[in-house]
């Protein structure tokens, strides 16, 4: 089912901010694949380079942070030796985003059904005729209801679920091949969040597209992702299916991820705390960026490189003492 | 166990319109003399007659989507804004009827403390996590005297677990769990009886999320105090709490010990806010989703289920009839037209 040659081919992709404060070493020897019809999670704390990758793919990184290493292949094209042109065309086209807060993505001044009609008059094909059919029908396919009236509401007139599914309808209008997911639900209410990745979750299925979904929420990637990838620091830890994830983390980060997350039923004595915080990833940093925070660190854990290893078949991880 | 916050029937409704010059008496006046309309103010029913208690020592949890009234309760209760009818009844005295412009100079204020939602924007951006720890001393306390004062809030430090060091620094120098920590520290600085936490862990990651959950259950053991506990992330809650209120549009839907409203619950609502949790482990059975959005709360018809329309069961009688409330288990009661009260209770 899978098809052998992944859509979106990350490899050992390094990132790295200039500051007046120092560099920042924000992504190294990250590598992921993304196949169609497969949902990939990205999970890990704030700061852990989650977006910095998505951004990068889509090559919509800020001006300071430089690319040292690595290669992206979007579906047979070099994406970080294209041309400004053919990314242009690429992004809506065959790639699309859909960004956190969806209030804040929107323009406030323009009726929605204008921003969708953009979307499909710089990429597909509408013309002036078509544009406005084009653009119920992709309100349609987020299922909002009444989509001759809400064609011509502006974003302050709709609710935050209602804002998110707009930007899916813009993302999707294309009929992009790959989608990436920043946090899509974060500051929306349970039953909304629900919606809204059985939305997304229908499409990318239906479609069979190749969707990247970066959350912080693990139970929620649990649900709904095929494959997980654990960012810590800017270092991919694991990444492995849902199900050998879930049966057997192996990664020390990720089992304490795993037990902080409260579960619902249980007790609050079960719940672990990470101690410590992200380190500075300024400056030298050890090659385990998690031996700091880590119960089972030892000398031999940072005597050299370390590197994303396949333990067990489609089981990836970096660490040198797991579980 | 005697109750600390008795509410009983507590409503805020805001006029919905402008104050321009449209909406003064004069105007109106003259309209209704020129075109004989009826004039009416529309009505948002924020909170809608709510009734509940909370004993001392008791953690309750409010839990609903936004917009469905949790701040407007929470801003009431901690009289920061006046309510449009109802009672506070907080340890044994009337507090709805201080204006909240007043309530600063009543005792009562440093019994009843908040804990706000974000903790970026909470904390005063010119202060130092020094300063806002000392400032509910100073004020409420009059504490002035700079030894004690510094001994003081250096205890509180250690009891929220926050270096001493760092309470020089201002917020954009501290992290998010420490930011949060501050918070804590100056809400419970004036020993307050109820505290009420509004959010007090969603702009945190899951793993400072933990840090703060159990800081705060060892705070209520060692300082007896009772907590409201507002969240939409009903894991949390489940946790953290004894009983449990369910609100929707303004009303409470359903009220009753935490582990029978997750592990039974009885309403709809309640039913499909268990089911959109993320984890699979409360899912029972066929999964419940809720479609579109809550009706609007400008002028509810009175003779109807708020939740009709977007409940799964609903039927005919719910647009005609006002639910009852049921009570379904031991102190555990429900608002729905299709609940069968237990056989014995």
């Amino acid at each position: 089912m899978v098809d052998p040659i992944p859509l979106l081919d990350i490899q050992e992709l390094s990132v790295e901010f200039r500051t007046r404060s120092g560099v920042v070493h924000a992504l190294e020897n990250v590598s992921m694949k993304v196949h169609r019809g497969e949902i990939i999670g990205v999970v890990g704390e704030s700061g852990s380079g989650k977006s910095v990758s998505a951004m990068t793919a889509m090559r919509i990184l800020d001006p300071a942070g430089h690319v040292t290493s690595g290669s992206i292949t979007l579906g047979g094209l070099d994406v970080l030796n294209a041309s400004e042109e053919v990314m242009q065309k690429t992004r809506g086209h065959e790639a699309s985003m859909i960004f956190q807060s969806p209030r804040t993505a929107l323009n406030p001044i323009r009726t929605v059904g204008k921003q969708i009609g953009d979307v499909l008059k710089r990429h597909g094909n509408a013309n002036r005729q078509t544009v406005h059919e084009m653009v119920i029908k992709a309100l349609n396919t987020v299922r909002i209801p009444d989509p001759e009236r809400r064609i011509h509401a502006y974003p302050f007139e709709m609710s935050g679920g209602m804002c998110q599914r707009i930007m899916i309808a813009m993302a999707l209008s294309c009929q992009p091949e790959l989608l990436i997911a920043d946090e899509p639900t974060t500051g929306l209410d349970v039953t909304t969040q629900a919606a809204i990745m059985d939305l997304i979750r229908d499409l990318s299925k239906e479609r069979n597209m190749a969707t990247v979904l970066i959350t912080h929420d693990l139970a929620m990637a649990a649900d709904y992702c095929d494959r997980i990838v654990v960012m810590h620091a800017g270092h991919v830890v694991e990444n492995a299916s849902t199900k050998d994830l879930f049966a057997a983390p192996r990664h020390p980060y990720t089992t304490k991820l795993m037990q902080a997350t409260p579960q619902g039923d249980g007790a609050l004595d079960d719940i672990a705390s990470i101690p410590g915080g992200l380190p500075d990833l300024r400056g030298d940093l050890p090659p385990c960026r998690f031996s700091a925070r880590c119960e089972r660190f030892e000398e031999t854990c940072n005597t050299s490189l370390l590197s994303l290893d396949e333990v067990s078949p489609g089981h990836f991880l970096a660490c040198r003492r797991p579980l | 166990m005697t109750s600390l916050l008795e509410v009983n029937g507590l409503k805020k409704y805001f006029p919905i319109g402008g104050k321009g010059p449209s909406g003064s008496g004069f105007v109106n006046w003259l309209r209704g003399f020129n075109q004989n309309v009826q004039n009416h103010q529309q009505m948002l029913h924020a909170v809608d007659d709510i009734n509940f208690i909370i004993s001392n020592g008791e953690s309750l949890g409010l839990v609903g989507e936004s917009g469905c009234g949790k701040s407007t309760l929470v801003a009431m209760l901690s009289r920061l804004t006046d309510c449009t009818a109802g009672q506070i009844t907080f340890a044994g005295k009337d507090i709805s009827s201080i204006p909240a412009n007043k309530f600063h100079l009543q005792p009562e204020r440093s019994e009843l403390q908040i804990v706000f939602q974000d903790p970026h924007e909470s904390l005063n951006p010119r202060f130092t996590a020094f300063d806002t720890i000392a400032e509910p001393l100073r004020r409420l306390k009059g504490m002035a005297e700079k030894t004690e004062l510094a001994r003081k809030v250096e205890m509180l430090a250690e009891q929220v677990g926050l270096p001493s060091p760092l309470l020089g620094r201002f917020p954009h120098q501290l992290s998010g769990g420490q930011k949060a920590r501050v918070n804590i520290a100056r809400a419970i600085a004036v020993a307050p009886k109820l505290l009420i936490l509004d959010e007090p862990t969603s702009a945190l990651d899951v793993s400072v999320q933990a840090v703060i959950l159990k800081l705060l259950v060892k705070l209520k053991k060692d300082l007896g105090m009772s907590y409201l506990f507002v969240s939409h992330d009903l894991n949390v809650v489940r946790l953290l709490c004894d009983r449990v209120i369910v609100m929707y549009l303004g009303q409470i839907i359903e009220e009753g010990p935490a582990e029978q409203i997750f592990t039974n619950p009885a309403h709809p609502y309640t039913k499909a806010l268990l089911a959109a949790v993320p984890g699979g482990k409360l899912k029972t059975g066929e999964v419940m989703r809720l479609e579109g959005d809550p009706k609007s709360p400008v002028d509810p018809d009175p003779d109807s289920c708020r939740f009709y329309g977007r409940c799964p069961i609903g039927q005919d009688i719910c647009s005609r009839t006002a639910p009852p409330e049921v009570v379904v288990g031991t102190s555990h009661s429900s608002v729905c037209h299709f609940l069968n009260p237990p056989v014995a209770v």
